[in-house]
């Protein structure tokens, strides 16, 4: 009887296990991951950055790109931890800051208004440094350029759509706009555009992936053009603004102090002590204007 | 003995001739077609070229498997007669080819239609949707995140969110504008130009700017077919030419099929005509033809090698070679005992209604529905007589068409080289009635 009464237990028991087995849901076993909202759910940190490669980049670049590595490092030594997102393009990268309170913008900002930089906190990360191109070939004459934006006069400018071109008008420059840097040296290429102005380092990048053939002929001019600070924006109306800007200034002040920010450089821009220096001391010197002014 | 062998011979082969380029044709009361009623489509393609309307045009009709009717018309470029196998910019003719593509995938279980984009595109998380925000407001749009991701179906079915440049220059829709505004100054194109940049550089930027709609929530003609070719470089590890060509060109036997043609057979590609219907028809020049957001670069095909791979646009083939393709399809999967689809698969495809109560309203007016690359006839209440229920279609910009009907057992082909795009309605529309109209069966 105890035995028929085991039988009965145990058959209910593989019953009930072969029915649960049965409701399971079997989707999860499926190719593809099913849709949940933990897929498209942005990340609580997010900053946004506007592609540039190599320094900033969503693939195809080391660690994400120069400013990615600086910026990552600099938020991990400050104890804290954030994600960079690089959009197409700027006015997105404007939108999620202004628009959509996002914690921080990565970038070469320059036009907000006086309004919008109340609301902001600039941190200086990098400096970046432009010059002027010209194609070489047997045809053409090189285009000279001392420092004096009277050289180029009677020449086509490549610039981006958006730029401050008013200097080089006021010096007899014709103006082609285009879109992306991308876009710049393929009309220098093309003979469209006589100059464009570019970070050396994105040229590099760019002429490798898209023109490695015609690389030889794309000429940097000496001096350089200018440079310009790269800043993390930080956003005063998003709730952890504040803080997290101060302890992303915390770590950025250590790892420049500690050698990690000239390593991550160096891994970047080469082992040439001089140039490293020369970034680290610029650096320093936008740094203390900004704690100067604010701004 | 010798002159009745002749007439053996002569008596077995009366149906069958050959077409110029191989193809085999028969004569079309075999299978069910009239000689008479078919040489209607002479009548009409020879006056539209002699009126100037269109330089020249290869006009194809199959039935039961068989080719009835295959004529060519015209010119081809300047001096040069148009041929049976001259070959053709296809642009959106290329669509079906990269759905088929995509579902050969589907059927070795390397993807399923419901697999978000960003399991094989990461750059496909997190999406956002443009949303015009009331008149008066501070600013004229917000980002909303996607209430789902975009699946593979939905490049398939065009319910992506994803747009085409060009049809902003019939619209007055401020949304549309916005997007191909953020299209625009993020350099992504139509892809009817090659730009100097591999497939996947388009998609990874065009996945990172707007939606036009939330997924499933719109029907709208774009990009989505040229996201699926480079899902198809994703998923099987191949670029998506040599997949293309391995896969579906070289066992369908589509011998002039390619993204660069070789350099052997730049001779027979067709010139573009611009044309203005009214007699005024001219060869395009190399400079590209542009109206407004629409860029069409007609001698980009001339190009032997290049990088840009768009499956919505990039492929050059034949009348007969695309009549093979769609033989495969009209066969449910298989083609001369080659099974490249299953019928189940073919069935999916081009008899099922993946958009729902929407329309497929871009080649025609409502009735019609999309299935998976395919615009498919679902009642004939409206105006254009497109044959039966269940006929499946699709088009290229350059005046390139073809209609499956699975009821009659019937294909037909036109391909012409001819900008714009607008004027070819009228035309292929009376072709569809000819066609139609030659069954006497």
């Amino acid at each position: 009887m105890k035995k028929s009464n085991f039988s009965i237990v145990l058959h209910t028991v593989l019953a009930a296990m072969l029915v649960i087995v049965l409701l399971l849901p079997t989707s999860g076993m499926a190719t593809g991951p099913r849709v949940t909202p933990s897929l498209f759910s942005p990340a609580a940190d997010e900053i946004f950055a506007v592609d540039f490669p190599p320094f900033v980049s969503t693939g195809g670049v080391a660690g994400g790109g120069l400013h990615t590595e600086l910026v990552e490092a600099a938020f991990h030594a400050g104890g804290t931890d954030a994600i960079v997102t690089p959009l197409p393009l700027a006015k997105m990268v404007k939108y999620y800051l202004l628009q959509e309170g996002a914690l921080a913008a990565l970038g070469r900002f320059v036009n907000f208004s006086e309004v919008e930089k109340k609301e902001l906190i600039f941190i200086p990360i990098s400096i970046v440094q432009e010059r002027y191109f010209y194609y070489h070939s047997a045809r053409q004459p090189a285009v000279s350029w001392k420092g004096n934006l009277q050289n180029f006069q009677g020449n086509t400018y490549g610039a981006l759509r958006g730029d401050d071109v008013s200097h080089y008008k006021a010096a007899g420059i014709h103006i082609a706009y285009s879109a992306s840097y991308r876009a710049l040296l393929k009309k220098l290429l093309s003979k469209k555009v006589d100059f464009v102005r570019i970070p050396p380092l994105a040229a590099d990048w760019l002429l490798n992936k898209y023109f490695p053939d015609e690389k030889r002929n794309v000429i940097a001019m000496d001096p350089p053009a200018l440079e310009l600070p790269v800043f993390l924006v930080f956003n005063k109306k998003h709730p952890k603004g504040e803080d997290i800007a101060g302890k992303f200034n915390q770590g950025l002040t250590q790892i420049i102090a500690d050698g990690r920010y000239k390593k991550i450089l160096a891994r970047h821009l080469g082992n040439e002590e001089e140039r490293l220096a020369q970034h680290m001391r610029r650096l320093q010197s936008v740094r203390d204007q900004v704690n100067e002014t604010g701004q | 003995m010798a002159s009745v062998a002749l007439i053996f011979l002569a008596l077995f082969t009366a149906p069958l001739a050959f077409g110029g380029d191989g193809a085999q044709t028969v004569k079309p009361e075999t299978v069910g077609l009239s000689s008479v009623r078919l040489a209607h489509i002479d009548r009409l393609l020879n006056s539209h070229v002699d009126e100037k309307k269109i330089a020249g045009a290869v006009v194809l009709v199959a039935r039961k498997g068989k080719i009835a009717y295959f004529q060519e018309f015209g010119l081809a470029d300047r001096g040069k007669p148009m041929q049976k196998d001259t070959i053709f910019r296809i642009v959106s003719m290329t669509k079906p080819l990269t759905s088929t593509a995509i579902m050969l995938l589907y059927e070795e279980g390397k993807l399923l239609l419901s697999d978000p984009v960003s399991k094989y595109i990461p750059e496909f998380a997190n999406q956002k949707v443009l949303e015009l925000q009331p008149e008066g407001a501070e600013f004229e749009y917000k980002l909303v995140p996607v209430k789902r991701q975009v699946t593979i179906r939905d490049l398939l079915a065009h319910t992506s969110g994803l747009l085409y440049l060009f049809p902003s220059n019939w619209s007055a829709d401020r949304k549309r504008i916005l997007i191909t505004d953020f299209y625009k100054e993020a350099g992504v194109t139509d892809g009817f130009c090659r730009p100097d940049e591999e497939i996947g550089d388009m998609v990874t930027r065009i996945a990172r700017l707007p939606l036009y709609a939330h997924p499933g929530e719109v029907w709208e003609y774009g990009l989505s077919s040229d996201v699926l070719g480079y899902l198809v470089e994703v998923v099987s590890g191949m670029k998506f030419d040599a997949f293309m060509q391995q896969r579906i060109f070289t066992p369908l036997k589509m011998r002039d099929s390619h993204f660069f043609l070789p350099a052997e057979k730049l001779e027979r590609l067709s010139a573009v005509w611009q044309s203005d219907w009214q007699g005024s028809l001219t060869r395009a020049t190399d400079q590209p033809i542009t109206s407004g957001d629409l860029a069409l670069c007609p001698s980009d095909a001339y190009a032997t090698d290049g990088k840009y791979l768009a499956g919505g646009a990039s492929v050059l083939s034949t009348v007969s070679d695309y009549f093979r393709f769609s033989q495969m399809l009209l066969n449910k999967g298989e083609l001369d005992g080659v099974r490249l689809l299953s019928r189940k698969t073919i069935e999916l495809m081009t008899e099922t209604n993946h958009i729902g109560d929407f329309d497929a309203t871009f080649l025609h007016s409502h009735g019609w529905k999309f299935g998976l690359g395919f615009a498919i006839q679902q009642d004939r209440s409206h105006d254009v007589d497109s044959g039966d229920i269940g006929v499946f279609e699709w088009a290229g910009i350059y005046s390139t068409r073809f209609s499956i009907d699975p009821q009659e057992d019937k294909i037909t082909i036109f391909m012409s080289q001819t900008s714009p795009f607008g004027h070819h309605f009228e035309l292929w529309d009376k072709l569809l009635v000819l066609s139609g109209s030659a069954i006497v069966d």
